[in-house]
């Protein structure tokens, strides 16, 4: 039941979406022009890289624009992605998005390829989040009882993160709260090898939705710790060791993922540079 | 400089901007935490409410030495430091992508604090029956 009201809220605001013909800008474009890509070229065409499909005529490049006429132009990409996701024919010039993975993508070619529906692809996205949200409340209900549980879904699903994020398809926001759920879940099933469940779920995360809320989700293993920590009453030395595999699992996490994006980079401009370049520029940019 | 989405400017004068991180702060805390219909709180206004339930939760800690109230409350304000990470190292983006970035605080701030003040109004309704009963008997 609360799984059904969760999907219900997160889909709540893809109907009113869905009735203006609307598409969210928040990045949503990448994902439209990588399956148009994806399914002229395949799967891993451009190094499975999101990307803006644009008018061959069109030289200009969205990710040297300023921001403020960035997001105009993008927006206007996001139409044009749409009517060529939805015609399946037309020329365009393909624009790599070189900041993330884009394992999203490639689930979402799969399901498209299944029922060919932008629509699936929200409640693909909104039912992984849901999912993750009913395993939070399950630790919550065992650890501290129904009424908090009760408490804790009252408040997801009145807070407007539900509805106005869960189903974008291009931030897959069960992700993150992944993170989150699973290492709780292993500490209170007491997991011995904390390191290769923090690398495990954290790398996924990364490669599903890229860097975003990056400091944030590499200190969330450090959270349940501390939970722990003051619970069991571990010794010094126990939290140290632990800590130190946490950390060792979220860095090796980290630089596995931004290497697999380097690689990318690499295979598509055929530069060794492009990636240093690349991260260099975002890191002081205010988009990633 | 930083534009937002509704029009705003952010002027950097350097890598690190304190102005611009106390901007930001401000405004992060300003948005909509919980809501239905259109009435709601803000995260300023949950976080005070969390404050004064939080005493209320060291004194149940207290009354019982509940050692699971004393984990979940300790984690709950040291949880803080996750979104407050974000939202001060990635100025840059949460200053520009305000529409995705103010759910940080859910990451897992609010959803810890949503389980503490759970666990103080269910605990603290034992606590109130219990001192009820007490008077009736004695």
């Amino acid at each position: 039941m609360v799984f059904t009201s969760f999907c219900a809220v997160g889909l709540w605001h893809t109907g009113v979406q869905m009735g203006n013909l609307a598409f969210k800008y928040s990045g949503e474009g990448k994902i439209f022009g990588r399956l148009v890509e994806s399914r002229a070229h395949g799967v891993f065409s451009q190094a499975g890289l999101l990307g803006w499909v644009i008018e061959p005529g069109d030289m200009r490049s969205f990710s040297q624009m300023p921001f403020g006429q960035r997001m105009h132009e993008i927006k206007i990409g996001e139409f044009q992605a749409r009517k060529l996701y939805m015609e399946v024919t037309g020329k365009y010039r393909y624009e790599a998005y070189q900041s993330q993975t884009g394992l999203q993508a490639v689930i979402y070619y799969y399901l498209d390829k299944i029922y060919h529906d932008p629509l699936i692809l929200r409640v693909s996205c909104v039912s992984f989040l849901a999912i993750v949200l009913v395993c939070w409340l399950n630790f919550v209900w065992c650890s501290f009882g129904i009424w908090p549980a009760f408490v804790s879904a009252l408040g997801i699903l009145s807070s407007p993160f539900l509805s106005e994020t869960g189903d974008n398809v291009a931030h897959v926001v069960g992700a993150h709260y992944l993170v989150l759920v699973v290492m709780f879940w292993a500490y209170h099933k007491r997991i011995a090898r904390l390191a290769a469940v923090a690398f495990s779920v954290v790398l996924l995360k990364l490669l599903l939705n890229g860097p975003e809320f990056l400091f944030d989700v590499l200190l969330l293993p450090f959270v349940s710790l501390v939970y722990y920590a003051i619970l069991r009453q571990m010794p010094w030395s126990k939290i140290r060791h632990d800590a130190c595999q946490l950390a060792i699992g979220v860095i090796a996490a980290s630089v596995v993922a931004f290497s697999v994006v380097a690689l990318q980079i690499i295979i598509v401009t055929q530069s060794l540079q492009a990636p240093f370049a690349h991260f260099v520029e975002r890191s002081s940019s205010e988009h990633l | 400089m930083t534009t937002t989405y509704d029009g705003r400017q952010f002027h950097h004068h350097s890598f690190w901007d304190y102005t611009l991180t106390a901007d930001l702060l401000d405004k992060y805390l300003g948005f909509t935490a919980l809501a239905v219909g259109y009435r709601g709180i803000t995260f300023i206004q949950f976080i005070g409410i969390l404050s004064l339930l939080s005493v209320l939760a060291y004194y149940l800690y207290r009354l019982h030495h509940q050692r699971v109230i004393l984990a979940l409350l300790v984690t709950t304000w040291v949880s803080i430091l996750c979104p407050l990470a974000w939202i001060v190292l990635a100025q840059g983006h949460s200053g520009s992508e305000t529409g995705t970035d103010r759910y940080v605080w859910n990451l897992p701030f609010t959803f810890l604090a949503l389980a503490l003040i759970g666990v103080v109004l269910e605990q603290g309704s034992q606590e109130v029956r219990r001192i009820i009963n007490r008077l009736h008997t004695g």
